[in-house]
């Protein structure tokens, strides 16, 4: 299986800390991964890396077999746990700025997923309440067809139902063409839709395992696995 | 490009509205209670006004989007750091140019109307013609614009190395500030330099526009290329070594 | 479809599913969804899906047919050999659990003659109520 986006012994340091150390994964289409681990272990800063928002201190990052660089944005879809959507712009014109910005945008899928979630064109972003937002940034993730989705933290400060259309919608986009990269800390509900589970300790990979593989191997499942490898 | 432009300007909407609204209240004021000096008034506070307006909504342009979750919106887009600050560059100046003209537009309607319309204003002891009068006008603004986003473009700079090389750096907000007053006195030292090489005729008297253009050009040229410069300084910055 | 992380999910809906096919909820020769629309509506994963494909395929469960998709067993003989796969389980997992407790054979089928008939007695006399 052709891996989509490579790390080689990825490190990334702030001055003292170390964030990232020595990662080295590999991550193909048509599967999707849960990066997984409490704050502060460099899910985040790992997804920023591939995104293109952080730059690594060492080792090589690749996306779909290119050095990355800005032009790797074109196909990487990254949706932050933040909202950073300019709160004073209305829905219908983020919807538009997407489209003018990314090639790969659907518009119409954007449109149609709006309704769906019930979400007003005319609204502010501003006006949004946190579950409204958390649709809205998935909604714009998914109408683009990129390899490479990286979701980070997508089921924060949601209340359940919309957890459930996040997931579920987030499950939709995998495909055979992409990768999925879910980051989360709430493993439970992340688990029925996980190909593979990588936890991430420390900045550094402490497990890279079938999610199914664990089950049928260890007896358990990946966040009773979870709770093993943090507890000590 | 142009889209990010169109979008930085779309951003801007309601602020200038607000100014437009504002201007129309006070000029209504100004001029219907104060006459003559009131025109010289609305030309004063408005011009100090839209100054401080604009320089303010420019650097929070790149602040912003520098400093906050915000920027993702743009940042996360393939476009080069290079292209990025390029397009606020010249949103600015397109800013400029609009409040350039909102700004003479004012002036000249109300000095039609508490002047009258004659071919002529008189300035000090000079009569002198509208044209003439328009003309320097233009080339003044146009050479302020030009300084203001160069400065500004000085700001970008310093944010920008705040961002990235400085990151780490305990005191960063202190030494972004030192590199921010360093630049500017590097800038200096260059017009001064400029200024030195190309101006050795004094304009006697009244200089024509003609003249007005040859003395300013080279602080104008000056102000383009420093802004080029810092564009590849924050775009290259941008590029390799920041962190959002 | 809720799930139970711990245990291997693909076996798990293989035995609703084979649970459908017994009651009837699913018939013979049923086509079933596409692999992607069966892990949408189960809100799995499409591989796990595939793999659940797979597998009944090579129990007998169901069959490809080229270019169609994925359709249940017609074969009203596997139905057959699935209860009786599924009861031979259910008594195994129940005399194992009896073991366990200390139950001696004869207890364990005394046990079960009682429940049976508890439970027939019970079926006469909701019949009669009605």
């Amino acid at each position: 299986m052709k891996a989509v986006v490579e790390l080689n012994n990825v490190s990334k340091t702030y001055f003292k800390k170390v964030a990232l150390n020595q990662i080295t994964l590999n991550f193909a289409k048509g599967k999707i991964y849960g990066l997984l681990g409490p704050n502060g272990s460099g899910k985040t800063t790992l997804m920023k890396i591939v995104a293109g928002l952080h730059k690594h201190t060492s080792g090589s990052v690749l996306v779909d077999d290119q050095p990355i660089s800005y032009k790797s944005k074109a196909m990487v879809v990254f949706m932050p746990t933040e909202n950073y959507l300019y709160p004073s712009m209305k829905v219908k014109t983020v919807l538009q700025y997407f489209r003018d910005m990314y090639q790969d945008f659907s518009i119409a899928k954007a449109s149609g997923l709006l309704e769906k979630l019930e979400l007003n064109a005319e609204n502010k972003v501003s006006e949004l309440s946190t579950g409204l937002n958390g649709r809205l940034k998935v909604a714009l993730a998914v109408s683009r067809a990129a390899p490479v989705y990286l979701f980070d933290e997508p089921l924060n400060g949601l209340d359940p139902i919309s957890r459930k259309i996040v997931r579920n919608l987030i499950a939709e986009a995998a495909g055979d063409n992409n990768a999925v990269i879910v980051s989360s800390h709430l493993v439970s509900e992340l688990e029925p839709i996980l190909d593979r589970a990588i936890l991430l300790k420390d900045g550094s990979v402490a497990l890279n395992e079938g999610a199914e593989e664990i089950r049928i191997q260890k007896g358990k499942s990946v966040e009773e696995l979870y709770e093993e490898v943090y507890r000590s | 490009m142009i889209k990010l432009i169109k979008y930085e300007l779309q951003k801007k909407y309601r602020m200038f509205a607000a100014v437009v609204v504002a201007t129309l209240l006070a000029n209504i004021f100004l001029i219907v209670r104060a006459g003559e000096m009131g025109l010289a008034i609305l030309a004063g506070l408005l011009g100090v006004g839209l100054l401080v307006l604009y320089s303010v909504d420019v650097v929070k342009m790149y602040s912003r989007d520098i400093n906050t979750k915000t920027g993702y919106m743009v940042f996360m887009t393939p476009n080069s750091g290079y292209k990025i600050i390029g397009s606020k560059v010249l949103t600015a100046l397109i800013q400029g140019f609009i409040i350039l003209v909102f700004f003479s537009a004012v002036l000249i309607l109300n000095s039609t109307i508490v002047y009258g319309f004659s071919g002529e204003i008189r300035f000090f002891d000079m009569d002198i013609s509208y044209l003439q009068f328009i003309s320097y006008v233009a080339i003044i603004l146009v050479a302020l614009i030009l300084y203001l986003v160069q400065f500004v473009m000085t700001i970008y700079t310093s944010i920008t190395v705040r961002k990235s090389v400085l990151s780490n750096i305990k005191y960063k907000g202190v030494i972004s500030f030192a590199i921010f007053i360093a630049i500017n006195y590097i800038t200096a030292q260059i017009y001064a330099g400029v200024d030195h090489l190309f101006n050795f005729s004094q304009i006697n008297g009244v200089a024509s526009p003609a003249e007005l253009l040859q003395v300013l050009l080279p602080p104008m040229l000056t102000a383009t290329a420093l802004c080029a410069v810092f564009i590849l300084v924050s775009g290259y910055l941008l590029e390799k070594k920041i962190n959002l | 479809m809720r799930f139970n992380n711990s245990t291997p999910i693909y076996l798990q809906v293989i035995d609703k599913l084979k649970a459908d096919i017994i009651s009837g909820r699913i018939g013979l020769g049923q086509k079933m969804p596409s692999t992607r629309d069966l892990a949408q509506e189960l809100g799995i994963n499409p591989n796990t899906a595939s793999r659940i494909y797979k597998e009944m395929e090579s129990q007998g469960l169901c069959f490809k047919k080229r270019g169609l998709g994925t359709f249940i067993t017609e074969s009203d003989k596997m139905v057959q050999k699935i209860k009786i796969d599924m009861a031979d389980q259910l008594t195994a997992d129940f005399v194992e659990g009896m073991k366990k407790l200390g139950f001696s054979s004869e207890a364990m089928v005394d046990l079960m003659i009682k429940k049976v008939n508890y439970s027939e007695t019970e079926e006469a006399e909701n019949e009669s109520s009605c």
